[in-house]
């Protein structure tokens, strides 16, 4: 309650001496009928403001559909990209064998090897390969080789037996 | 014009008599901030032109004034934003250093062919340009406009123990500035 009082006593002192000299009457003047005439000018102005705030939006709108399809042909253009990006290592891979997925067709295809190829084999170390392409590979034998070419006429069973 | 302020929101509210609820609100406080920020700005155009802009966002923001505040304090405190920004971006600009440029208002005050008045009271509005923008503020609000310190804590977002203090000291610089005069 007093401090009601005192906000009430303050609101009223300090400037008294103030409002007894100098009163509260304005120096600045105002165009005539400024007053009449403001109301149409303030209501011209906001339906103006309206009219505007609509266009922006309206251009706002415009803007957020060139925003939405240039997003939607960069997302087109991304994921093209990626699928290119995704297929291009698989075609290589297929074009590049590892020399063990090379030996490993060797010994299923040995008709599409040259038979200098095939006895060459024959000389090596039967563990050459092994050692190369680590454990669990099957080596080829000489006994596979010869039965091959054998069977194939490459050489003669007494080339064989000198061997 | 004694129309009370919910009539005045309830014709705005409904669409057929949105424009007339609006020109009421403007015939009603025209003057009122009219001159709030004319004794800030001085210049007449200037005020014209703010009161303008505070008009134009009053009519922008009144969907969404839900009325927690009286609409009065509300469109004082456009009023001074408005006012505000306008000094800030003429600063900027160098036109007139409206914050701490009292001389420069003075002689704006002092030249401009839109103001007359007697010698005392252009004695007082030049010892109020000569306070800092705030004070000046405070000032005008309590002196001319007569509003309470809650009410002007409502528009300036500020204490009214602070709005005391500055309402005092603003009281005693014109005081000794008009001695001196």
């Amino acid at each position: 309650m007093s401090t009601t009082n005192n906000i009430q006593n303050d609101e009223n002192k300090s400037d008294g001496k103030l409002k007894d000299l100098f009163g509260k009457e304005m120096p600045y003047q105002v165009p005539d009928g400024y007053f009449e005439d403001l109301p149409k000018q303030v209501l011209e102005s906001c339906r103006q403001s309206r009219q505007q705030q609509g266009r922006r939006l309206y251009l706002q709108k415009g803007f957020l559909r060139i925003v939405a399809a240039a997003a939607v042909l960069i997302m087109a253009a991304l994921v093209i990209t990626m699928v290119f990006t995704q297929r291009q290592p698989e075609t290589e891979s297929s074009v590049e064998y590892s020399m063990k997925e090379i030996y490993l067709y060797n010994i299923n295809n040995l008709a599409d090897l040259e038979e200098t190829y095939l006895l060459s084999l024959i000389d090596d170390d039967s563990t050459y390969m092994t050692d190369i392409l680590g454990g669990g590979t099957p080596d080829i034998s000489d006994e596979i080789i010869m039965e091959y070419l054998l069977a194939e006429n490459h050489i003669e069973y007494h080339i064989i037996n000198e061997y | 014009m004694n129309i009370d302020d919910r009539e005045i929101l309830k014709l705005i509210r409904e669409e057929h008599s949105g424009e007339r609820g609006f020109i009421l609100l403007v015939k009603k406080y025209q003057q009122r901030l009219y001159w709030h920020i004319r004794r800030l700005l001085v210049d007449h155009n200037d005020a014209d032109d703010v009161l303008q802009n505070t008009f134009i966002k009053v009519w922008q923001g009144l969907p969404q004034f839900r009325g927690e505040s009286q609409l009065y304090t509300w469109l004082y405190r456009i009023a001074t934003n408005e006012a505000l920004s306008f000094m800030k971006k003429a600063q900027r600009n160098r036109s007139i250093p409206y914050e701490d440029g009292g001389a420069e208002l003075c002689a704006l005050s002092d030249n401009a062919p839109s103001i007359s008045g007697d010698e005392i009271s252009r004695k007082l509005q030049k010892a109020i340009l000569m306070l800092p923008a705030k004070q000046r503020l405070v000032f005008n609000m309590k002196y001319f406009d007569e509003m309470k310190y809650a009410e002007i804590s409502e528009v300036l977002g500020t204490s009214i123990g602070a709005l005391k203090a500055s309402y005092h000291l603003a009281v005693k610089k014109i005081e000794k500035q008009l001695l001196v005069d």
